[in-house]
């Protein structure tokens, strides 16, 4: 907690107008992230995550407050890793080619990338699927795929946006574990928006959660007390869900 | 299922060819009004190393006008796609353009261009490029968001984006343009022949009609057809090889 945050959101505004009508989707939302920190935020579906993410990718801008990524106030196009939450692999490209796609974008050695993807690609048991085009795999690998991708793009700040949504409840624990182990190997801050607690509670080193609409940050933990690696069944870490869950549904009134 | 997507257009076609050649013997027509399938093959083979030469220079301003027709299709297709103003101001000369008929600037071409191969490479293009044009910008225009998105958030460049991201995009809808222009552009550069040349089918079908040899009339369209058919199939097999990857993709709602 000592270093300095490497992405700052200061009290971010964002109204939309859809067909003339007033749309105040986040309300003076603030959070930073230290480096190598995992942060989450929680909310109810359709409070505003997704445009929270939107916003400090950079793909939309603030009406009001700021978002400062690395230190800088320009720019954020090409400053972190998206991770989209539908799935958007190219199907004209094999899983591989898809993987070291953001960092052939970004100009990297396609080499390296390519060795550190079949490493990767053996981390999260794709191996034997290089070679294989999306239609090929199922809607786990894909987006395991997708994963790869974003780890692979060279970029320190992930944002993750409920990437493992669509998937069933066993594939999305065995991913969540995978996904922690590469990120302790790769020592990346990610910031994840989901709407599950367990993977909240399970992955995060802090959480927030948002209020319904317009989304404001309601409270805000730090998991110091759950040393890594989890467990799920622990009972710390069983209070801590269930004290979010009772915030979250609190919140919903 | 397959054997008769293939017997039955191959037994409607000999019992029409069958039909041809009975009611031309029954009814004694002669060979200068109408010849007998039999006489316009003999005829076909008989004069193939003729026919053979003039099909050579059409077959050379049929690719020519394709190449030109389809890189000024995609070109502009391109352009309009990276320009709503452009797109405006352009589309209804794009659209006015096509209701003039181009037997009416034929002439005009053969003025400006001469009697050679320009006057046919121009006509064949014109006529084709529009086909191309059209379906390629419904291609580009068809790139999911969500992709556009996540390439932005990567920070590519419009030549990344353009190359890695909106031209695979396209690339089925460019392949449904090039196989109308194919055909279109037979048509093209025919009429130009009729219109002014020395050589060509075009020229070998007007030459021969005048001589009322409607054998060799048929025989030269016979060519013309196999030439066409030849073009559009080759498309289709570039198609096959290029986009396996479409033919299984179900693009996400």
């Amino acid at each position: 907690m000592t270093s300095p945050p490497v992405l700052r959101v200061e009290s971010v505004s964002k109204t939309f107008d859809v067909r003339g009508v007033r749309l105040d989707v986040l309300d003076r939302v603030s959070l930073c992230a230290s480096d190598g920190e995992w942060v989450t935020v929680i909310g109810p579906s359709g409070c505003g995550k997704t445009t929270l993410l939107r916003i400090i990718a950079g793909l939309l801008e603030p009406d009001a407050g700021s978002t400062i990524v690395r230190g800088a106030r320009g720019s954020r196009l090409g400053a972190t890793a998206l991770l989209p939450q539908h799935e958007t692999l190219l199907p004209w490209r094999t899983a591989i080619d898809n993987a070291v796609l953001a960092s052939e974008i970004a100009g990297l050695p396609r080499s390296r990338a390519l060795g550190e993807a079949t490493r990767l690609f053996e981390q999260f048991g794709l191996s034997g699927f290089e070679r294989s085009y999306p239609w090929q795999l199922s809607g786990g690998m894909r987006q395991r795929v997708a994963l790869v991708r974003t780890f692979l793009s060279g970029r320190s700040i992930l944002l993750l946006d409920e990437p493992l949504g669509a998937l069933d409840p066993l594939t999305r624990a065995s991913l969540q574990d995978w996904l922690l182990t590469v990120w302790s190997g790769l020592r990346k801050t990610v910031l994840l928006v989901t709407h599950d607690v367990e993977e909240a509670a399970y992955v995060s080193d802090r959480l927030l959660a948002l209020t319904a609409r317009p989304a404001a940050v309601q409270t805000e933990w730090t998991f110091n007390d759950l040393p890594r690696p989890r467990s799920r069944t622990e009972l710390t870490f069983m209070r801590r869900r269930a004290e979010v869950l009772d915030v979250l549904l609190g919140g919903m009134g | 299922m397959t054997a008769r997507r293939f017997v039955l257009p191959v037994l409607l076609f000999l019992a029409a060819v069958a039909l041809w050649e009975i009611a031309v013997r029954a009814f004694a027509v002669p060979a200068y009004i109408l010849p007998a399938p039999t006489r316009v093959v003999a005829t076909f083979f008989r004069h193939f190393p003729l026919l053979l030469g003039h099909a050579g220079v059409t077959l050379a301003e049929i690719l020519l006008g394709l190449l030109l027709g389809g890189a000024g299709g995609l070109g502009l297709a391109i352009l309009l796609y990276s320009s709503t103003a452009l797109r405006q101001a352009l589309q209804p000369f794009l659209i006015a353009s096509q209701m003039m008929p181009v037997f009416a600037i034929a002439p005009l071409l053969i003025v400006w261009l001469g009697y050679g191969l320009g006057p046919k490479v121009a006509v064949a293009a014109l006529i084709g490029f529009f086909p191309v044009a059209v379906n390629t910008l419904d291609g580009l225009c068809a790139t999911p968001q969500d992709r556009i998105d996540l390439f932005r958030t990567m920070g590519a460049s419009p030549g990344q984006m353009l190359r890695k991201l909106l031209f695979p995009t396209a690339l089925p809808s460019l392949f449904s343009g090039l196989k109308v222009a194919a055909t279109l552009s037979v048509v093209g550069a025919t009429i130009g022949e009729w219109v002014g040349a020395r050589r060509g089918l075009g020229y070998l079908m007007l030459q021969s009609n005048a001589r009322l040899r409607v054998d060799l009339v048929f025989a030269a369209i016979l060519m013309l057809t196999t030439i066409g058919l030849s073009l559009f199939a080759g498309f289709r097999i570039i198609e096959r090889r290029v986009l396996h990857w479409a033919i299984h993709h179900r693009p996400p709602e």
